[in-house]
């Protein structure tokens, strides 16, 4: 049995406050808790949870961390780290999907997340540890998501990591003209494109989610038998090839009426080696 | 399509490279120092990067040509492979690729003038011997023909080199490179094939084998030397029938003379390989087989196994000779 909490899709880690009001107010999130100078905010009926991480890469780790270990959301999630970035050329307001992400500080590079072309543009992004003016290369600067991506891969897997940043500066429009009104404009421009974005997240995630979860009956079926650890192990390989085989068949009734665990393996085993006489591959 | 191109900033003026781009005019292009910042990253879900593989440029440093593990290959005294790419856009459900890297991007190594070096090289160091080079093993050699021209390539080096022979393995029907060519008397042209039924539910984004069956013909037609790889056979309800028609269908017509060889092998997976693939696709009926481990390797079990290898090879005898069909076993 596993103990990871599945009502969660989308796991936001933000870096200032104003960048996470306007993901509170869109997704309707409410405060949950306020430790360490990482609040979190969750809505459970739509699977949003944030925490804002504060500036900084170091920062953004350590609430990716915090985060997950305050939810244990299991593999099958999605992590987004977004947020405002220059940009060397702009336009400001222009969302893109960050594609590699560069630790300006010791060169580590990251390729986060599955990409959606027809969704975003795609670009490569520089965590530097203070604000960048000069836009020297062809990129967009951050400064917290390499810490994100040093942690997130981990927690979930690289495709399931996303870096979304919207241009808030460039070497023609100053850093001192962002505003926190002028950050929740940028985000309000870009909601639909934010929505396109999570929509085609969350179809992986639910399709992720089928593919490695366990059938719904196994945990009771464990729970009613006597398992070793060592037959809790076998009975999951046994149990996936047998719903593969029948996935219309229940084994609940005859997990009822079986002697023991090795009992009901026994019989499974058997089905699948009488299926294998006549073997279809479909 | 491909849609991101990674490129190694050492070879973006390689000419392969820039054949490679001007064929891809609308992907998105990266750079990169090393390809293995991006290939051997850990945490990558193959399964889901293999929906919208990503295109990585590279250069390759060393390790060009590897002896060919043995159990592969025909009768020659040694047997060699070099691969210039990892992974390839099929998706055969049984395809060992899916265990063997922890990404599903294709990697394509543009200095192919190292790898004709190193076949030379390895050439002149078995003088004497016979040899045969593989190329196909971990990527399908033919399938990206029209971005790379790499079978061009190899086949023009080949020429030169009649003392030893060229494998090109393939499932890919983009011949026309080939029939564009004067057929090369020491390079085999081998087709990976299953009977139908089967392909259709295990060789995702392949070509059909009426198409591969056809493209085979043609090649023999035109003089080109044509190999069958039967592998691996794949045990299934009736699956007697269906070789013996598959056989059937491919022997019909085929200019049996260019025939160069026919061999099969069985499923079979080193365990830690075949447990990685099963756990991508445990939906899939395949890796729901009772399988048998055996050692370190999973496959059908020796009954499954030799009945299969005797009845293929009895079924290729009633069109050929026995030193025309090969077993490979490993
Ligand atoms: S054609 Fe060969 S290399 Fe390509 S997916 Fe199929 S088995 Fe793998």
């Amino acid at each position: 049995m596993n103990n990871t909490n599945r009502e969660f899709k989308f796991f936001w880690v933000v870096a200032l406050r104003s960048e996470a009001n306007a993901l509170i107010k869109k997704f309707n999130l409410k405060s949950f808790s306020n430790h360490c100078n990482f609040p979190i905010y969750i809505n459970r009926k739509n699977g949003h949870a944030l925490v804002i991480s504060g500036v900084g890469s170091i920062k953004s780790a350590v609430a990716t961390m915090y985060l997950n270990k305050t939810f244990n959301p299991g593999q099958v999630v999605a992590w987004i780290n977004i947020g405002i970035a220059g940009h060397f050329q702009g336009p400001v307001g222009t969302l893109f999907q960050v594609i590699k992400v560069v630790n300006n500080d010791n060169g580590k590079s990251f390729f986060p997340g599955l990409r959606f072309p027809k969704l975003a543009k795609a670009a490569e992004l520089y965590t530097v540890s203070s604000p960048e003016n000069e836009f020297t290369l062809p990129v967009l600067y951050d400064m917290e998501a390499a810490g994100f991506c040093e942690i997130a891969p981990s927690l979930s897997c690289n495709e399931l990591t996303f870096v979304l940043k919207i241009v808030s500066d460039t070497s023609e429009q100053s850093q001192s003209l962002i505003t926190k009104k002028m950050i929740a404009d940028l985000f309000n421009k870009n909601s639909d494109m934010i929505d396109n974005l999570l929509q085609a997240v969350v179809k992986i995630v639910d399709r992720e989610r089928a593919r490695l979860g366990d059938p719904i009956e196994m945990d009771g079926i464990m729970c009613s038998l006597h398992f070793t650890e060592t037959n809790r192990l076998r009975f999951r390989k046994i149990y996936k090839k047998w719903w593969c085989l029948f996935p219309n068949k229940s084994l609940a009734d005859r997990a009822k009426k079986a002697s023991s665990a090795h009992d009901l393996m026994q019989s499974m085993e058997l089905d699948i080696a009488t299926e294998a006489q006549t073997w279809k591959l479909k | 399509m491909i849609e991101t191109v990674f490129v190694e900033s050492q070879i973006i003026d390689h000419p392969i490279t820039k054949r490679v781009l001007s064929c891809l005019p609308k992907a998105d292009l990266l750079n990169i120092n090393r390809y293995q910042e991006l290939f051997n990253k850990r945490q990558q879900n193959f399964r889901l990067q293999k929906e919208k593989p990503a295109l990585i440029l590279a250069k390759k440093h060393d390790n060009f040509v590897l002896p060919a593990p043995s159990g592969f290959g025909m009768d020659s005294q040694k047997n060699f492979y070099f691969s210039h790419m990892y992974n390839c856009i099929y998706d055969c459900r049984y395809c060992f690729l899916q265990g063997m890297y922890s990404s599903a991007n294709y990697l394509l190594f543009v200095n192919f003038e190292d790898f004709f070096r190193s076949i030379s090289e390895t050439i002149q160091n078995n003088a004497g011997s016979s040899l045969t080079f593989f190329s196909g093993y971990d990527c399908d050699s033919l399938a990206f023909e029209k971005i790379t021209s790499f079978a061009q390539h190899t086949l023009s080096f080949f020429k030169e080199h009649p003392e030893v022979e060229f494998e090109l393995r393939t499932k890919s029907v983009n011949i026309e490179t080939l029939l564009n060519l004067e057929p090369i008397s020491n390079c085999v042209v081998a087709f990976s094939l299953s009977p139908e039924s089967v392909a259709d539910v295990l060789d995702k984004k392949a070509p059909r084998v009426n198409k591969r069956i056809r493209a085979i013909k043609k090649l023999a037609k035109s003089g080109w030397l044509v190999g069958l790889r039967l592998d691996p056979l794949i045990f299934c309800e009736n699956w007697r029938g269906l070789y013996s028609e598959l056989i059937e269908e491919i022997m019909a017509d085929l200019e049996i003379t260019n025939l160069h060889s026919v061999s099969f092998g069985p499923l079979r997976y080193p365990k830690k390989m075949y447990n990685t693939i099963a756990a991508l696709y445990p939906e899939e009926k395949l890796f729901a087989f009772p399988m048998q481990t055996n050692g370190q390797l999973v496959s059908y079990g020796p009954e499954i196994e030799n009945e299969m290898a005797t009845y293929i090879q009895d079924e290729l005898k009633k069109y050929l000779g026995a030193d025309r069909i090969f077993q490979c076993l490993i």
